[in-house]
């Protein structure tokens, strides 16, 4: 069964029905007009049919799709929109793919941040990385938040320099990084080496960092990472000290093993898992 | 300046001014503000310039306007001036239903008329039968030579167009063409300019004389010789001059809210009962909200 189909499914549970009866007449002309002035207004219209002081309510669903749309509290404006997106790009890809761009491009705030939340469950998701990557440079918090946290699309679609970029301006905006999925698997050694200079930067500025931030380097410790580890491990603020053990314990080098031995209190917590990068601030 | 008054400036173009002005609002009273898309001073030649400043009237300066503790509404349509670049003006009109239904949209506007040009003339009408199809309030632009005449042409094709008068602010008004609005039951909007045209000493005669019904406040606030702050200091001055503070809170903030609130997305609770405001939404450590001493220390309108 389509992705379509089960959110179709889950919204006439909820939704009021004319509501539902105008929006399936809207798609099934979509299907046979192609037309771009209806698909234009049948987006817009939405906003007045659907309420998005509801939240969509799934109980025991196996669709990943309903989980994702519940889990990240959608309502059913929400659901209204990114339904009619997907069934769009499923009737005809080509056709419409630019004109679903068209409706991203003229966004508000609202709009966009469903789009990028919900962006990994259209169909062809890769089409809108762009729009995704263009969300990053945006200082309005709730629109970069929407792309960058709980969020499974980057880590599958951005590039590492995208990745990157993403990564340094979470932790510039100060938002909460344990949010990022993937960031081990998305690790890399310019990362790293990007964490490295902005911790030399703010330590200069005697400016403190979130110690979450260092959790990509594990794998890439160099000599000058290996003496931030120093650093973190020396360091008078807990937080940093067990940032520091993290990354050392994960490097799996010898010399970083070393500076863990400083600490055993730490060692021995992570290696009985009762610290990990999940409840460090815990 | 009373306690507790609460003010709305149903016109007030915001991305012209600085957050020196949104902060001095807030301090001022102003809880939400209503910015009509109109011409910047130099003219649009694409249609994408038009696309992205109605875009930035629904992402950025409603965001913008937060960051002070303001709720930003906007209304979106052609003004006159640009509706005589007949080639462009098909375009951007093209353009406006994707944006009605916006969240923080809450009316056309502001069109109407400048010089009174056939152009100008088309694009209101096409304008007008919009607001008819889907039901929407209609902000309209007076001009300021011929004024009279205008603001009467107006309110004829308003009606001929079938609209309801109480669905209709006629903004610009002056001591000359309150009375024509109100007798026809349309919404008087008035635009309070520094040094010229109305200021706020004769605004406070026109509510002493015509009551508070149907009589809003509003400053206009552009890029030009403009005072951000002209609706808290007319309510001040009205209260001073023993206008009654029901008479001031109907024309500076409830006839407002009533006029733009009939589609339903300008609400009194998203002021009264705020989020509020998210100190994780500040970016770059940016907390603008640091309870600085009022600013608004005088009536005058400078
Ligand atoms: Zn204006």
């Amino acid at each position: 069964m389509q992705v379509s189909e089960r959110i179709k499914d889950a919204l006439e549970a909820q939704a009021d029905q004319g509501s539902l009866k105008w929006l399936n007449e809207k798609i099934k002309k979509l299907e046979e007009d192609k037309s771009v002035r209806d698909l234009f207004m049948s987006y817009s219209l939405l906003a007045s049919k659907f309420d998005k002081g509801s939240k969509l309510q799934i109980q025991n669903s196996d669709s990943e799709a309903l989980i994702f749309l519940t889990s990240h509290n959608a309502n059913l404006l929400e659901v209204a929109r990114i339904y009619l997106l997907i069934k769009v790009l499923e009737i005809d890809r080509d056709f419409y793919g630019p004109k679903v761009a068209n409706i991203i491009q003229v966004a508000d705030i609202t709009e966009l941040e469903t789009f990028l939340k919900f962006l990994d469950l259209l169909p062809y998701p890769e089409m809108f990385r762009f729009t995704a990557v263009e969300a990053l440079r945006t200082n309005i918090s709730v629109i970069f938040d929407a792309i960058t946290l709980n969020n499974p699309y980057p880590a599958k679609y951005f590039n590492d320099q995208q990745w990157n970029q993403m990564y340094l301006k979470a932790a510039f905006m100060e938002r909460d990084l344990s949010k990022i999925p993937s960031v081990d698997e998305r690790a890399n050694a310019d990362l790293a080496r990007i964490i490295s200079d902005y911790a030399h930067e703010r330590w200069a500025a005697s400016r403190k960092i979130d110690p979450m931030f260092w959790r990509p380097v594990s794998g890439f410790l160099n000599p000058v990472l290996l003496r931030d580890m120093e650093h973190l491990i020396d360091s008078e603020d807990a937080l940093e000290n067990k940032a520091g053990a993290l990354c050392c314990y994960h490097s799996g080098k010898e010399e970083a093993m070393q500076i863990l031995n400083r600490k055993s209190d730490l060692k021995q917590q992570i290696e009985e898992g009762k610290l990990t990068w999940k409840n460090l601030k815990n | 300046m009373e306690d507790n008054l609460m003010i709305i400036d149903p016109h007030v173009h915001m991305s012209s001014r600085t957050t020196d002005d949104y902060e001095a609002m807030q301090q001022a009273g102003v809880v939400a503000i209503i910015e009509p898309s109109f011409w910047l001073g130099q003219p649009r030649t694409q249609v994408g310039s038009f696309q992205d400043y109605f875009s930035s009237l629904v992402g950025w300066e409603p965001f913008r306007a937060s960051q002070f503790g303001i709720k930003h509404y906007c209304t979106i349509g052609l003004n006159s001036k640009e509706a005589n670049n007949e080639a462009l003006a098909e375009q951007v009109v093209e353009l406006l239903p994707l944006y009605l239904h916006k969240e923080n949209v809450v009316a056309i506007g502001e069109i109407g008329y400048d010089d009174q040009t056939p152009a100008e003339d088309k694009y209101f009408r096409m304008q007008l039968e919009l607001a008819k199809e889907l039901d929407m309030t209609v902000q309209v632009h007076t001009p300021h030579r011929d004024k009279k005449a205008g603001t009467i042409k107006s309110m004829e094709v308003c009606l001929e167009h079938g609209l309801d008068p109480a669905n209709v602010i006629i903004d610009h008004n002056n001591e000359e063409t309150v009375k024509e609005v109100l007798d026809r039951g349309f919404i008087a909007a008035f635009t309070i300019y520094p040094k010229t045209k109305m200021g706020n000493e004769r605004m406070v005669e026109v509510v002493r004389k015509f009551g508070s019904d149907n009589i809003i406040v509003d400053s206009s606030a552009d890029w030009g010789v403009s005072d951000p702050l002209a609706v808290p200091k007319t309510a001040s001055l009205m209260l001073k001059r023993g206008i009654s503070r029901e008479d001031v809170v109907k024309t500076c903030y409830q006839n407002a809210l009533d006029a733009f609130s009939k589609n339903g997305r300008m609400k009194e609770e998203h002021w009264l009962a705020p989020k509020g405001i998210d100190q994780s939404q500040l970016f770059n450590d940016n907390s603008v909200l640091r309870g600085q001493t009022p600013r608004i220390d005088s009536e005058q309108i400078s």
